[in-house]
């Protein structure tokens, strides 16, 4: 039971995540209305990702679960290549380029990190 | 069909591919023993839920007498290697007791005349080393190794990695000593104990337990890799099924860093219990251990009697238990974090 929570909770944020890029991928929130968003929000779901992979017992749970997080992001990568041609490449404000440009450095990073170790 | 269309279906694919390569599949608990029929059934019982990818049990009757010994299995047989953890610290232990009979050391030389140590932890005792007693922090209050220890709960890597018998002095040298005299459980007290009757006798803690104890025992598959460990050599498993890696390093090893198989451990244990083995005095109580419990050179004894040491790594679980009320010890060693103390505590009953 004590195993079962955060393995839980590791799926949920997986999801979650996924969930919110497949969202902004299909334009339904603010999230991707330009190229660097999306693949900010891209960035998001691979940690998500990368975070259930190594936090989730998964001799607690069926392995076969991490492909629902899995999935959802698949969804969202295929939204987001849809929407690509008709997405401005940037944002507007200089502040939000920054901003979007940091979260996919930095997302990927992190995420690269613990894939690494 | 448009190219869009085609491109999106390749990268929703490509993530789903991915996925798939990378799905997590931690290696299952065997469901079939080896080994001794009636032990391995048991074995498996006790098992239960418990993620146990490799299990190795010893279990000896008789000890004092004439030992009969049976062993059993799950994914492993009697040449599987498991890091033992702390219970390293009841050879450790022993090793005192054979400086002290040696005449290098006394229970009550300073741990400052042995090993560069400045402050109050140069004051600490031997003895108050081997009994837990020193005052010393379980694990001295370094950022570095703190953050390691925390991260490693991620990462299933040796947050001890690297060190050396002098990061240990340098470690205790800034380390504060609090409730001298009173119990409490020291992994850097252990380390240093076992650096220090090593600096006594003139060499390294690896070939002092080498010389000493575990070639006296002819323990042929034991060995302390104080620094690395053989590119082939075992590796256990994290709760969640990941590969952990071997605890290998010097400096914290005299605390938890020897390797052996279910059925040296077993021949080790029953002679210390035979008073067979070097520094069997090392299982006589000399200290308070809270609770019923009471503490020799690193053996814990409760209020039946029951003599014992557990121990875990990044890895692997174990645990070594000898009941004189029915003159019999168990051995348990596990290839995972998944604690291995009820099914010990199960094989003695």
């Amino acid at each position: 039971m004590s195993e079962l929570l955060p393995s839980l909770i590791g799926l949920g944020i997986a999801a979650g995540y996924a969930v919110m890029f497949s969202l902004a991928a299909a334009g339904r929130t603010k999230g991707a209305r330009n190229r660097l968003d999306g693949l900010a929000q891209a960035s998001w779901a691979l940690f998500g990702l990368v975070v259930a992979h190594r936090v989730v017992v998964w001799t607690a749970v069926p392995n076969v679960l991490w492909m629902l997080p899995v999935a959802i992001a698949a969804a969202g990568a295929a939204l987001l290549v849809l929407r690509w041609r008709g997405l401005p490449t940037l944002p507007e404000s200089r502040g939000a380029r920054v901003a979007a440009v940091a979260q996919v450095v930095v997302m990927t990073a992190v995420s690269a990190a613990l894939i690494a170790v | 069909m448009k190219p869009a269309r085609i491109i999106a279906g390749i990268a929703a694919a490509g993530v789903l591919a991915a996925g798939l390569l990378t799905m997590p599949r931690p290696p299952a608990t065997p469901t079939e023993a080896t080994g001794d029929t009636a032990l391995g059934e048991r074995l498996l019982a006790l098992a239960g839920d418990g993620y146990h990818p490799r299990l190795s049990a010893v279990v000896v009757d008789d000890v004092s007498g004439e030992p009969s010994t049976r062993a059993a299995h799950l994914g492993a047989d009697d040449g599987t290697e498991y890091e033992i953890g702390s219970v390293t610290k009841t050879m450790t232990g022993a090793l005192l007791a054979v400086a002290v009979g040696l005449g290098e050391v006394e229970e009550g030389t300073r741990v400052g005349d042995l090993l560069e140590i400045t402050g109050d932890a140069g004051d600490v005792t031997l003895l108050e080393l081997a009994t837990h007693t020193s005052g010393l922090p379980r694990l001295p209050a370094e950022p570095g190794l703190m953050l390691r220890a925390m991260l490693a709960q991620f990462t299933a890597a040796d947050p001890y990695a690297g060190t050396t018998a002098r990061d240990v002095a340098v470690a205790a040298s800034s380390s504060s000593v609090e409730g001298r005299g009173s119990y409490e459980y020291s992994n850097l007290g252990a380390a240093l104990l076992g650096h220090a009757l090593a600096a006594a006798a003139g060499t390294d803690y690896g070939d002092l337990i080498r010389s000493r104890l575990i070639e006296p025992l002819a323990l042929d598959a034991t060995h302390y890799p104080g620094g690395e460990v053989a590119a082939d050599a075992p590796l256990g498993f994290t709760a969640s099924g990941r590969v952990a890696d071997a605890w290998a390093d010097d400096g914290y090893g005299p605390a938890g860093g020897v390797r052996a198989t279910a059925p040296d451990l077993a021949a080790y244990a029953v002679a210390t219990v035979r008073g067979e083995a070097p520094g069997s005095s090392a299982t006589e109580p000399r200290a308070d251990a809270g609770g019923d419990q009471r503490i020799g050179y690193g053996w814990h004894t409760d209020a039946d009697g029951l003599l014992w040491h557990n121990g875990g790594t990044g890895g692997f679980s174990s645990m070594v238990a000898y009941d004189p009320a029915s003159d019999r010890l168990a051995v348990v060693l596990g290839a995972s974090t998944a604690s291995v103390d009820a099914i010990a505590e199960g094989l003695l009953s």
